[in-house]
């Protein structure tokens, strides 16, 4: 029986022959802690950075009756040992996909062959407040816009208009301050032969940003039109 | 014959691009060595991997471990009476990271190489734990100053990347946070920019209570300076 770890939006736990499963809290920040560490994890940096504000004996407690629970209520996701646990090899974690998609994309992959190419559009368990999160959902975000503005790029410079335009008004939409997306999206626009178009995008940019934000756009943004 | 120590991500030793089974003792001599880069003395080498043994002992231990390298890989390397080192003919990747860059490199490349993945993971003796925190430092800069070489030769992307690494791996570093701030302006992406300033401003003061340096300020300064917007579209 596979499972498989969605952190990309929002947490989920999901059999593969279908239904989701619920789990505690604990159990679930447990998982998606392995689920980014990866391997295999050191049972005292587990409990520490799980529960922080407690004393070592009191969190190493903690990850001992969360581990407890895990096995109960999901047998077969994660084991441990006296000394590490670990998630079971046969888990599929969906950050991995969209990291993999993310460097097709960067090493010039069309988009329109790229899989996982949704999962670029989500953030790493955004309503988490979690001090194990920060840098990697800092780092996830960067990665995956990124390999987005430079996918549309690359559709554009091989002449994929369809998909440049696709790309870039999705991102677009996600991103409605990111002015290199906004950028690509008025070039695109340019280069299919709608400068008005163009023109609206780079507009509308520039009102919101400066209403929204207080700033102007830079040269750049102008400049294509 | 081509010897390649790899410490970051899994401990690997191959020859000739074959993976070659090595003993845990050996393999923490070839480890320390290959983190140490350079000539070590025997003795340092002894007390730091078995520090509860004796002199006499930690030294046994040592000959020992060496001479149980694999026959293939014996040559890695090379002793003399008072120190041990790597030969100079095995590649380690951590050395390559640490040298000294001139020319960009891409960053699916570094990450290719394995260049972001942690220094012997699963390993946690005292001197594995200590070096691990040092190499991290010396990676993050290794990482701002690629960061800053791609700037220059025009890739952003790549730039904004191993900014985004640096300041991960060492989130106090202010230096890391002026290659990301000096990127996200290179791509036009001022209000990520900004959000990013503000962001740092917070993590300063919450972990260091100091403010972000004048430096780091004047990246950002600009953008906060009022610009007539353009005449609409007619």
């Amino acid at each position: 029986m596979g499972y498989a770890i969605r952190l990309l939006g929002h947490w989920s736990l999901d059999r593969s022959d279908g239904p989701s499963v619920a789990v505690r809290r604990p159990v679930a920040r447990l998982l998606a802690y392995l689920a980014l560490q990866g391997g295999v994890q050191q049972r005292g940096l587990v409990a520490g950075n799980l529960w922080p504000d407690v004393c070592d004996h009191r969190a190493s407690s903690n990850l001992r009756s969360t581990l407890w629970h895990a096995r109960t209520e999901v047998a077969g996701v994660v084991a441990g040992d006296t000394s590490t646990v670990w998630l079971h090899r046969d888990i599929t974690v969906d950050v991995d996909d969209a990291v993999i998609a993310a460097r097709a994309l960067l090493a010039g992959t069309p988009s329109s062959s790229a899989r996982h190419l949704d999962a670029l559009f989500e953030d790493l368990l955004p309503e988490w407040d979690e001090e194990w999160l920060c840098s990697p959902r800092f780092l996830h975000r960067q990665l995956r816009l990124q390999a987005l503005d430079r996918a549309i790029a690359c559709d554009l410079a091989e002449h994929r208009l369809p998909a440049a335009l696709d790309l870039a008004r999705r991102l677009a939409r996600y991103e409605p301050l990111r002015e290199s997306t906004h950028r690509l999206l008025a070039t695109a626009l340019v280069m299919a032969g709608d400068r008005h178009e163009a023109r609206h995008v780079v507009a509308d940019f520039e009102r919101r940003s400066l209403a929204l934000v207080g700033l102007a756009p830079s040269p750049r943004l102008a400049e294509v039109v | 014959m081509s010897i390649d120590l790899r410490l970051l991500g899994c401990f690997r030793l191959s020859a000739e691009g074959q993976p070659i089974d090595v003993a845990p003792a050996s393999a923490r001599v070839l480890a320390y060595l290959g983190i140490k880069q350079g000539e070590a003395e025997r003795s340092t080498v002894a007390h730091v991997l078995w520090p509860d043994a004796g002199r006499a002992r930690s030294l046994g231990n040592l000959r020992s471990a060496l001479w149980r390298l694999p026959a293939g890989c014996k040559s890695a390397v090379r002793e003399r009476a008072s120190c041990v080192a790597l030969h100079p003919r095995v590649r380690c990747d951590v050395e390559s990271l640490l040298d000294g860059l001139s020319t960009p490199i891409r960053y699916d490349e570094a990450v290719a190489l394995g260049w972001s993945r942690e220094l012997l993971p699963g390993w946690y003796d005292d001197w594995v734990v200590a070096e691990r925190e040092r190499f991290s430092l010396r990676r993050a800069g290794v990482f701002e100053r690629l960061s800053a070489l791609c700037g220059r030769a025009g890739l952003d992307t790549d730039a904004v990347l191993y900014a985004a690494l640096a300041i991960a791996t060492e989130p106090l570093r202010e230096s890391a946070h002026q290659v990301l701030l000096r990127a996200h302006v290179a791509q036009g992406n001022l209000f990520e920019a900004r959000r990013h300033f503000l962001h740092l401003e917070e993590v300063l003061a919450q972990e260091l209570g100091v403010a972000p340096s004048e430096h780091s300020v004047a990246i950002v300064r600009h953008l906060d300076q009022p610009r007539r917007p353009r005449a609409s579209v007619g």
